[in-house]
Order: C-alpha cells, then structure tokens, then sequence
C-alpha cells in the first residue's frame, strides 16, 4: 500500500486553517495549545495512538495558530487609527513593495502599487507605523519597486460588494492589505530614496520589464496581452471579450500558469543546460535553480508555486533515486504554500489548482483503465493520445465544476472537446513564447522569425476558441449557487471514486450483482 | 564533426523549422496583405461586440485593438467638446486617425 504521510499532515492543517478563520480564539491561547500538544505527544512518544492523537491536535493547533498569526495585526498598526483619518487628508513615508501598474482612467493615468508603510504624520509629529496598504495614484507617477516615497492622500477600506461571491475586501486581506490610499492627480508623491527593496525582488521585475518590451516591440498589443499571462502570469491587459472567450469555453485555466507552463519550461531549460559541460546532478539543480527564479518572476501564485514544487519534487526524485508519489507530492506544495500564506486556502485560485490535480490524479488511471488495452484501436499511438487527453479533460473539468459554479456561476459543457483541441495549441504556444524570449535577449535578429510563427498559432487558437464559443448550449450561466449544492456535488464524487476505488473488475462485478437483486 | 545526441539534433531540427516557417509566414504576409489580415482574428471585429462610439469610455476605447492611449483619450475629448458623433466617418477628424486607420477602427463600432 502506498504510503502518504503528507496528505493526512495536510488535511488536519487545513482543518486547523479553518477553525483558526471561523473561531478567532486569541493567539495567545492557541500558542499554549500547541505547545502543550507538542509537549504532551513528545512525552507519550512510545504510546502509539495517544502519540498519534497529540501530534494531529498539535498539527491542528498550528494550522490555526498560524492563521490568527497571519492575520494578527501589530500594535503599531496603520489599520488601528485609521478611522480617525476618515475623510482627512494623511501623509505617509513608505517603501514600495510591489510592481507598478499603470492603466488609463478618465481623464488621465492611473499609477498603482503596493506600500509598506514606515512612517505616518501626526500633530505630534512623524510616527513609525507598520501595514502594507494599497496605493491608487491618480496621475502618471515616475515611481519604481524599491522607492522609498512620500505622500498623502486619502484612507479608506476596501469596498466590499453586495450578492457579489468575490470579496475585494477578501481578496486584498489574503494580501495583508486592509486599506486603499487615494492619492488626487495634484496630491503630493516625492521619492526620498531608491532601492530600499529586496535586491532580487528588484532584479526580477528588472527582467519581467525587459521581457514583457520583447513582447510589446514583436506582437501586436492583443497578441502580446496574451503572452504576458502566458509566459509572465499577467492576465490585466487582456481585453474582456478575449477572456470571455476561454471562460465560456472552459479553457481560461490556459491563460494561468500551471503544470502544463512549468513542465515546458522544465523541459526547454533542461535541454539547454545539457550543453554546459556539467555534471547530470549539476543539470538538475540549475534547472530547478531557474524554476524556483520563474516562480518569483510570475509573482508566485498559488497554482504556480504548485506546478514548481511539483516539478522539482520529481527532479528531486532523479537525484535522490527515490520514487515520487503524487498526492504525496501535492500534499508537499499544498503544506508549503499553507505555511507561507495560510489565508490561500481560500484563495480560488488554489482552490481550482489543486482540486483539478486532485482529480487527474485519483480519476484519471481508473477511467483510463476501463478501456481494454489488447484493442487494436487503441494500439495506433494518435488514438490512444487522443483518448488520454480527453479523459485528462473531462476529469480535470469535473473536478473544478463545481468551484466554477460557485465563484463564476457558469457551467461549461463544451470544456470537454474545447480542452482537446485548445490545450494542445497552449504547448506550441508556449514553446514559442520562450522561444522569442531567449532569442529578444541573445539573437534578436531571429526574434522577429519566432513572433510570425508565434503569431499564427495565437490566431489559430483564439479561432478554435470561438468557434466552440459559438456552439448551440456551449456554456450556460446559473443565477443561483449555494454553497451547500458545491458541496453535495462534491460529495457525489466522493462517493462515486469509492465505487470505483476498488477497480474495475470488482467494479463489473458488483454492479453484476446489483442488476441481478 | 559535431557529436549531438538524438534530443538536440530535434531541437536544432524544430529551430531551423521555426526560423523557415517564419521566413514564409513574413514573405506571403507581405505579398499577402489580406491574407495577414484574415488571418489576425485576435485584432478582428468577429470577436468583439460592437461598440456605441458616443457612450465608449477611454478605457473601453483603448481595449479595442489599434486604438492606444493616445486616440482614445482624442476620441472623448472630441465627444465633449464638439457633441456627439452623428456619422462613424467623423472619426477622420481627429488626429491621428487616417483613412487607413478609420477603416481598421470602424468595423468595431455599431453604425450611428
């Protein structure tokens, strides 16, 4: 029987995360807890079960100390006194601490970034503050990550909208950013200092400007929007009715960066590192040296950061000789993205990454087992893909319905055949997209070649897209999905993998039985 | 002679590939013009629905392909200042938006 320690580590985790966010006992108190539960299972280490039930409770507890940990808020604070700087003007010094986004507004430019407060203005005079808030900038601001700035504004909380699934205010606390300052077109923004950042924070958005120019200067603005969701996880230039076009199609998990983004690039960086004269466990470590730097380069979302300790647990494997187990692997990634930011848990962008891997990994080998490997039909390779990839499709695709249904409110029947012909294009794609990067940096006289072909695979597969977004019942929208529906559906899963948990012969044999009764 | 294992003769095969293939790409869309139009079906109006061209905002202006910043930002202010477009051939007027370009930019918007 295959062993997976970690996938029970993880779930006790996740139940701790939970009871941490629903049941706000102080963090104090549940520092105790855990001390006491790792005191008490280390004392009763030779009883097995006791043993056994201490450390579950101790690793419950720390699931939700961390929360509350997480979303302690110090006592110097900026969200503790901003309710009396209601509708008044505040001046703070602070250090930026996130990319700058630039978009058009009416009338003007918006500048936006992220502030890590040091210091605020009182009549008492400057007061160090601590607090990562979200800066609007109504004008075009010559700012940069790293600057330390000056400026005032106006403070308020995030808006929360009503019979909406998606909270701002949710999404932005997961970032531990409790409050927005509204900077007018003629408010007062100084750079004190520059280069207060972390150096390879810095470095890295260097290059994703760099690379994000390549794009911009080869393809047209609508091509190069999608390639920088592609290739650099940045999905906001992406005009809404090409967005709308992979949602109605179920196909929008190719504009995230996941598996399919991070084995390629695995793949293309470990082929080219066989040209260095190194040792093959030398090869290993820079290829997984660069994933780690590609995971910082797109910001490191949830199912990236996912796909990469996936990938480098297996490259791990090669060095270590030792077998992977995938949902043990998974359990890795879910355990290490939980204890840097418990608050993913509810991020639906985890949520979706890892029940759709979840799926594959549990549905697709009994599925794919019910086709009877002697046919000679199933003996031509091109068959045989294509019947694997649907399966990875249609397992895939139910294991993420349900949390479509919830967040989007829509249902996407033609996911199954849109996946098969669009995912496909994605690898091409995505080969070239790298392609025109390394030859952007080090030979540009071929950058222009790779963008033309580039160009037509682009075209190629936004036509797919709409022509399946034009099929009769292609999607539909539901009006009203309740958590408990989410559930149920869940559960039906749940119960129907036990049906087949035991194989497929057991299977035949046992629904044998029931149409006999 | 140059030793390459069975992989990296692929690679080297699918880049001479990829830089052929480019090079007849760049050579019909040059010869070609429509066909590289036809063939652009993510900077189409097929995949956008038409656009009101009085109620746009600069934002909604600028997702539109081959309008930037700039001709966006021109079009409302022109809106504001001299009225509402009464014909889609108003367009020429503002700077910036040639012939050439007004017959690129006017399939995306619905006629007045």
């Amino acid at each position: 029987m295959r062993r997976r320690p970690l996938v029970s580590l993880v779930i006790v985790l996740m139940g701790g995360i939970l009871f941490g966010q629903w049941i706000p006992w102080p963090i104090e108190m549940m520092l105790c807890l855990t001390s006491s539960f790792l005191i008490l299972s280390l004392l009763v280490l030779n009883k097995r079960i006791i043993s056994m039930a201490m450390i579950v409770l101790c690793i419950f507890s720390l699931g939700a100390t961390s929360m509350r940990a997480y979303v302690y808020l110090p006592q110097d604070h900026l969200k503790h006194i901003a309710k009396f700087y209601k509708n008044k003007n505040v001046r703070l010094q602070g250090v930026i601490d996130s990319d700058i986004k630039k978009r058009t507004m009416f009338r003007g430019r918006k500048t936006s970034f992220e502030l890590e407060v040091k210091y605020l203005e009182t009549q008492w005079g400057w007061k160090k503050k601590s607090g990562r808030i979200l800066v609007n900038v109504f004008r075009e601001a010559d700012v940069t990550y790293g600057d330390f700035i000056l400026l005032d504004g106006k403070l308020y909380p995030p808006f929360s909208f009503a019979n909406s699934t998606f909270s701002y205010q949710d999404y932005l606390s997961r970032k531990r950013i409790h409050l927005i300052l509204s900077v007018k077109k003629g408010g007062h923004l100084e750079v004190l200092a520059s280069g207060q950042g972390s150096f390879w924070v810095g470095q890295s958005l260097k290059i994703k400007n760099r690379l994000r120019k390549i794009l911009d200067d080869t393809l047209s603005k609508n091509e190069a929007a999608l390639m920088k969701a592609i290739l650099l996880g940045d999905r906001t230039d992406i005009p809404q009715p090409i967005n709308d076009l992979f949602i109605h199609t179920g196909t929008a998990h190719i504009l995230a960066i996941s598996g399919q983004n991070i084995a390629i690039i695995a793949a293309l960086i470990f082929l080219l590192i066989k040209i260095i004269p190194i040792g093959r466990i030398s090869q290993y470590f820079f290829t997984i040296l660069f994933l780690i730097f590609y995971a910082f380069l797109t910001g490191g979302q949830p199912s990236v950061v996912r796909a990469t300790i996936m990938a480098i647990v297996f490259l791990l494997s090669f060095i270590l000789e030792r077998q992977t187990e995938p949902l043990n692997t998974l359990a890795l990634a879910a355990l290490l993205i939980l204890i840097i930011n418990p608050m993913n848990l509810f991020d639906v962008g985890f949520q979706m990454s890892f029940t759709s891997v979840i799926a594959i990994i549990i549905f697709y080998p009994k599925i794919i087992n019910l086709f009877p490997q002697e046919s000679p039909l199933l003996l031509c390779k091109p068959i045989w893909w294509l019947i694997q990839s649907f399966v990875v499709s249609m397992v895939a695709w139910l294991g993420v319905a349900g949390f479509i249904a919830y967040y989007f409110h829509i249902v996407t029947p033609i996911a199954l055949l849109a996946n098969l012909f669009i995912v496909p294009f994605m690898g091409i794609i995505m080969g070239l997209g790298l392609g025109l990067l390394m030859m952007g940096i080090g030979m540009p006289v071929f950058s222009l070649l790779f963008a033309t072909c580039l160009k037509v695979m682009i075209n190629a597969m936004i036509m797919c897209a709409y022509l399946f977004d034009r099929f009769p019942w292609a999607y539909f929208y539901l009006t009203d999905v309740k958590v408990w529906s989410i559930v149920g559906y869940y559960l039906v899963m749940g119960m129907v993998f036990l049906l087949f948990a035991n194989g497929p012969r057991i299977r035949l044999r046992k629904l044998k039985q029931i149409s006999e009764i | 002679m140059l030793n390459l294992t069975k992989q990296e003769r692929l690679v080297l095969l699918i880049l001479i590939l990829i830089i052929l293939l480019g090079t007849i790409f760049q050579y019909v869309f040059k010869k070609f013009p429509r066909v590289a139009q036809a063939m652009s079906v993510i900077d189409s109006e097929t995949i956008y629905p038409k656009m009101d061209l009085n109620q746009a905002s600069v934002t909604q202006l600028e997702a539109l392909p081959f309008i930037g910043e700039v001709t966006a930002q021109r079009i409302v202010d022109y809106r504001q200042t001299q009225g509402k477009f009464s014909r889609l051939d108003e367009l020429k007027i503002i700077k910036g938006i040639s012939e050439a370009k007004f017959k690129r930019i006017a399939p995306f918007f619905k006629k007045i």
